[in-house]
C-alpha cells in the first residue's frame, strides 16, 4: 500500500494549518528531547513516503519526470530540516512549494473514492478474480463524458495472451469489479480496457503518437 | 449508413499500417465500431415505428447519444420501471439484451475518448482497438439473435422514449 501511504502523506501534508512549524521541547531527566506537534508534521521526508514513479501512469512520461523531481526536492529539504530544533520560516516556504506541486499532480488520485476503488480492486487481483495473463491493473477514477461517476480500468496483460481470451478477461472483469464496488455502496460505471506490457512500456516512455 | 460497412471499416483502420499503428487510425476504428452499432439500433428503430422509407431518415435523427446512454444503463443494469417490467417480464432474464445495452454504453464512451479525449494516456493501443471492435462486432451478433424478440422491441422504443416512460 505504498502509493495509499504517499497519497495520504501529501493530502495530510498540504491540509496540516498554514504549513506553520511548531516544536515543543521537553526537558527530562537532564536531556533535551524534541517533540513535534501536528503542525509540523509535513515537514518529513515521511510525507512522501511510498512514492513510487511508475504508479502514476496516467501522467506523461514529462509529468511523471517533473513529479520526482519535485518529490525528490522536498525530500532533501526535509531531510535538512534539524529535528532538535525549528525549521527555519526559508525551510517551510522552501519545502511549500514542491509539496504543493506534488499535490495538484496527484489530485486524480485524490478523489475521494479512489483508495476505496483501488484497494476493492487490489483485493479482487490478490483473491484470483482475474485471469493469470493479467500482470498488473492501471486505474483512474472520475466522471464520465456525460458526467455519470465512473472507474477506468486497464488490464496489463502478458504480449502472448491470445485477444478472444482478453477480450473475455475485459468483459469479467468489468462485471467482477461493478458487482464488488456496488456491494460496497460505490456506484459507478466501469469502463474496462487493455494494454499489453510492451504497449504499457511504450505508453510510459511516452512513444504513443 | 450501413451498420455492418461501419464495423468493417473499423476492423479495417485497426490493422492498418506495419508496426505501430497511428492513434488516428485507432481512433477514427473505434469511433466508427461506435457508430456502426448507433446507426444499428437507430436504423432498426426507425424501421419499426414507420413502413415510410422517406420518414425513417428523419425519426433517425431524432435520437439522442446521451439519452440512448441512459436508456441502455438502465437495461444493462437491469433497472427497469415496474410498468415496462410487467408488459415484458421476459426483459428482466435477457442477459443478450444486457449485453447489447452494456456494449452501447462503453462503446460511447470510448468514442469520446477516441474523438476528444487527446490527452496521451488517454490513447489506444491496438489491442485497446481490437476489443472495443470486438466488442461492438460481438453486440451485432448478438443483437441478430434477439432482435425479433417483444424485449428487443421494447428496448428499441427506450432508445427514442426513456426518460419520459414516467409521465
Amino acid at each position: 500500500m505504498s502509493l495509499k501511504n504517499f497519497l495520504v502523506g501529501v493530502r495530510d501534508g498540504v491540509n496540516s494549518g498554514e504549513f506553520r512549524v511548531i516544536v515543543d521541547r521537553i526537558k527530562k531527566a537532564g536531556e533535551t528531547k524534541t517533540k513535534k506537534m501536528k503542525l509540523d508534521q509535513w515537514l518529513t521526508p515521511k510525507t512522501v513516503e511510498g512514492y513510487v514513479e511508475e504508479d502514476f501512469t496516467y501522467l506523461t512520461k514529462e509529468q511523471r519526470l517533473k513529479l520526482t523531481s519535485n518529490v525528490d526536492n522536498f525530500r532533501k529539504i526535509a531531510a535538512s530540516v534539524r529535528i532538535d530544533s525549528p525549521a527555519t520560516p526559508e525551510k517551510v516556504a522552501e519545502a511549500r512549494e514542491p509539496l504543493r506541486e506534488i499535490y495538484q499532480m496527484v489530485q486524480p488520485y485524490l478523489d475521494r473514492q479512489y483508495l476505496g476503488v483501488r484497494g476493492a480492486i487490489e483485493q479482487l487481483f490478490a483473491a484470483g478474480a482475474f485471469p493469470d495473463f493479467v500482470r498488473r491493473f492501471d486505474l483512474e477514477v472520475g466522471n464520465d463524458h456525460t458526467g455519470d461517476p465512473a472507474v477506468w480500468i486497464w488490464l496489463i496483460v502478458d504480449d502472448s495472451a491470445d485477444n478472444s481470451s482478453v477480450f473475455d478477461a475485459i468483459l469479467q472483469a468489468e462485471q467482477t469489479i461493478a458487482d464488488r464496488l456496488s456491494e460496497l455502496g460505490i456506484d459507478r460505471l466501469v469502463y474496462g480496457s487493455v494494454r499489453t506490457v510492451s504497449e504499457q512500456k511504450e505508453r510510459l516512455d511516452g512513444i504513443f503518437e | 449508413m450501413n451498420p455492418q460497412h461501419l464495423l468493417e471499416q473499423a476492423e479495417r483502420l485497426a490493422k492498418t499500417g506495419k508496426g505501430r499503428p497511428r492513434q488516428t487510425d485507432l481512433r477514427r476504428a473505434v469511433s466508427s465500431a461506435y457508430y456502426a452499432i448507433f446507426h444499428l439500433l437507430t436504423q432498426e428503430c426507425s424501421r419499426r415505428l414507420t413502413i415510410q422509407a422517406s420518414i425513417r431518415p428523419i425519426i433517425a435523427r431524432a435520437f439522442d447519444h446521451g439519452q440512448m446512454k441512459q436508456a441502455c444503463s438502465v437495461f444493462a443494469n437491469k433497472q427497469l420501471p415496474e410498468n415496462l417490467k410487467s408488459i415484458v417480464p421476459s426483459i428482466l432474464s435477457s442477459s443478450d439484451l444486457q449485453l447489447v445495452a452494456k456494449a452501447f454504453v462503453k462503446l460511447q464512451e470510448s468514442r469520446h475518448r477516441a474523438d476528444y479525449d487527446t490527452r496521451s494516456n488517454r490513447g489506444f493501443t491496438r489491442h485497446d482497438a481490437d476489443a472495443e471492435i470486438r466488442r461492438a462486432r460481438v453486440a451485432f451478433e448478438t443483437w441478430e439473435r434477439i432482435r425479433n424478440e417483444d424485449a428487443a422491441g421494447l428496448f428499441l422504443l427506450a432508445l427514442l422514449f426513456h426518460g419520459r416512460w414516467g409521465r
